[in-house]
């Protein structure tokens, strides 16, 4: 249903052109739940920002494909976009609903607000129906609709962005971090929530989150993100259980697992790449314990590993060798400890 | 054997409501106060890792800032090395700031911008006025190293703003460390840094634990972070611990229906692993009008009439591990 292509987003900034999404390629199926985890700074916000290009103004797409059923969005004028896309068909949750609501609204208002808008010909009394509606599906008294933001806990707050995101009956809810600042126990209900409803609207999801065992639990499939890339994607189990790419299987040894009692957890040593005028290269080999010449010269290929299982990793083949090492928290310490030595020497010489 | 570290007592911390001009000039307004605090005890020892969890407005933040002197308890005793606290003087307290350390959630926030990083490290040294001044700054050097801010030469004289989030948490714990601590409370020392990038961290912090046997106290709504790194935790609701144990055995096997509840909501990142999920009804309530009884009876599955009618006491149920359920009487369960 949504099929993005080779997409190029940029930034333009004083330290030079920022490729933030660099040539990433995704589809998304009707219904389907697709997480997109990385670090900060990796572009997956601005990947889903620029679906509806909620851009900021030195932010360019440059390249690429967004196609909703069939149709180009990169195509349409911004005017066009707004009008007939947002809300109506792609809507988002922002990570903290405060800041997504105008304080001196109601919460109903600004549901009818976006409804009028994109529907010129349901009335106030309709629109204002439909949000009751939707409020008691996400279990808020319906009267709440005349309520302001403030008069909101945090998780009904967040309900309530989720209510107004349903308004238009979208095919696609982007959600950006929907439960990074709430309680486990409300992320957990709130997580059901929206998951119920979206089986009953029939609405795909982009669940953006760094949170891998939300992820693991929530989705279908899973896309590992990267300098602007999608590195590894494939279905939920085979990321969590089988990954092979070395930044998903370090992503996964360092995340805490209750039900372990000891972990040897790990940590990636470095930091993400700027992005600005890359090289032609693995974006992640300055961080990567299993990086070869190659890796440092040429970008690798997405290579297919059976149902869907994409990889894009020069040493993706040697899978077994990656996944024993990659558990060791050694292997990326002495990663670090081999780098601050060549530092250590520099500094040396020049004292010297 | 180990010595016990800091003790808590009984500590309560209460906020005064207030109702707004009227009701003071006329008295006619009730006497209000936020329980934020409520009767908490428990003990740290030498080089030990505590952990308190709970939701966000359970009163983990201000039981920190209570045990740390920021705040001054309602009641209750909390003795540092076998000294009460409440009864130091201001030249006490002074000298306690220097070996009680906390280090804060939001690297971002907790770091002045304006400050390079030697100046931020060895700004506790000049106002505690430890070590000759002129060694003040090797000290710093050797802290940054310490902290894995390598070569510290690098880091020295770089404004705090400059560094990432990874970086700036180790400026922040290096400031924590530099006065030589015994005591470091860590309030969710990791949650805004990326995850990628947390195990080295914690890692760090539970080194200067076993090398230095500082104690700390870890305070986080993240049941698996504080497994990893905590002896024993307490989980906190309303106030009040409601469970308190060594981690690994309240994580495995909660006995409150509050931490089950918590537990149970925590997801897992192992799919083959089916999660026994224990919905809770409602949100938590109004530290000012508490329920009568158990605080928790309006949210719990399991709640009785009995639970109304009088706070249970802390029941123990296992080794080391302590309930504050009535379900755990013994009479209790005869009668039902």
């Amino acid at each position: 249903m949504l099929e993005i292509s080779d997409l190029e987003v940029r930034y333009d900034t004083e330290h030079g052109e920022v490729h933030a999404v660099n040539g990433l390629s995704v589809d998304l199926a009707e219904n389907e739940t697709l997480g997109l985890v990385g670090e900060s700074g990796c572009g997956k916000t601005t990947t889903a920002k620029s679906l509806i290009r909620l851009l900021e103004s030195n932010c360019t797409i440059a390249g690429g494909s967004v196609e909703l059923d069939g149709r180009d969005l990169t195509d349409l004028s911004l005017k066009e976009l707004k009008r007939e896309v947002r809300w109506s068909e792609i809507s988002m949750i922002p990570q903290n609903a405060m800041n997504g609501f105008d304080p001196v609204y109601t919460v109903g208002e600004q549901i009818v607000e976006v409804v009028q808008a994109h529907e010129s010909d349901t009335s106030k009394g309709e629109a204002r129906e439909r949000a009751r509606e939707l409020f008691e599906k996400l279990g808020i008294d319906g009267d709440r609709i005349d309520d302001y933001p403030h008069q909101f806990s945090g998780g009904m707050a967040q309900r309530a962005m989720v209510a107004l995101a349903l308004a238009l009956d979208p095919k696609v809810i982007l959600a950006d971090e929907p439960t990074t600042a709430l309680d486990v126990v409300i992320q957990d209900r709130l997580l059901d929530v929206i998951q119920d409803l979206q089986d009953e609207m029939d609405v795909a999801m982009l669940l953006i989150t760094h949170d891998m065992s939300v992820v693991s639990e929530r989705c279908d499939n899973i896309a590992v993100m990267y300098g602007g890339r999608i590195v590894e994607y494939a279905d939920a189990e085979t990321i969590i259980k089988s990954p092979r790419h070395p930044y998903t299987l370090g992503l996964r040894n360092s995340f805490p697992d209750i039900t372990e009692d000891s972990q040897d957890l790990i940590s990636i040593p470095g930091a993400p790449p700027t992005l600005v005028d890359p090289d032609e290269m693995c974006q992640f080999a300055p961080r990567c314990p299993f990086a070869e010449e190659e890796c440092w010269e040429v970008a690798p290929e997405p290579v297919e590993y059976g149902d869907g299982h994409r990889v894009e990793c020069h040493r993706a083949d040697e899978v077994e060798y990656l996944r024993s090492e990659a558990e060791k928290h050694e292997t990326w310490t002495e990663l670090e400890s081999t780098e601050t030595d060549d530092e250590l020497t520099e500094t040396e010489v020049k004292n010297d | 054997m180990t010595e016990r570290k800091i003790q808590v007592r009984d500590v309560k911390k209460h906020f005064p409501v207030d109702d707004g001009a009227l009701s003071n000039l006329f008295g006619f307004g009730e006497d209000q106060s936020v329980k934020a605090v409520d009767g908490v005890s428990f003990d740290i020892d030498e080089g030990e890792a505590f952990g308190i969890a709970g939701e966000s407005g359970c009163g983990k933040t201000t039981l920190a800032e209570t045990i740390l002197q920021l705040e001054e308890p309602t009641d209750g005793e909390i003795t540092i090395d076998g000294r009460d606290v409440t009864e130091m003087d201001k030249g006490e307290i002074n000298a306690l700031r220097s070996d009680v350390q906390i280090i804060q959630q939001d690297p971002y926030q907790s770091l002045n911008p304006r400050f390079t990083v030697v100046q931020w490290v060895q700004e506790p040294l000049d106002i505690h006025d430890i070590g000759p001044k002129d060694e003040r700054r090797e000290t710093v050097r050797e802290t940054l190293a310490e902290v894995g801010l390598r070569p510290p030469e690098n880091y020295m004289d770089e404004y705090t703003s400059e560094l990432s989030g990874g970086e700036r948490q180790r400026v922040g714990i290096a400031r924590a460390i530099v006065s030589n601590p015994s005591f470091v409370v860590c309030d969710e020392p990791v949650s805004m840094l990326d995850v990628s990038i947390r195990a080295s961290i914690l890692r760090l912090l539970d080194d200067l634990r076993t090398e230095k046997g500082i104690s700390f106290m870890y305070i986080s709504h993240d049941l698996s972070l504080l497994k990893h790194v905590c002896d024993r935790i307490g989980i906190m609701y309303l106030g009040r611990f409601v469970e308190t144990g060594p981690s690994t055995q309240v994580i495995n096997d909660p006995q409150h229906p509050y931490t089950q509840a918590l537990v149970s909501s925590t997801p897992i990142i192992n799919p083959d692993v089916e999660r026994d999920r224990i919905e809770l009804s409602g949100e938590v309530p109004d530290p000012i009008d508490l329920p009568s009884g158990c605080r928790f009876a309006p949210r719990c599955p399991e709640a009785s009439e009995e639970c109304r009618e009088g706070e249970p006491r802390m029941y123990d149920v296992a080794a080391d591990q302590r309930s504050r359920c009535i379900l755990h009487d013994d009479q209790y369960d005869l009668s039902s």
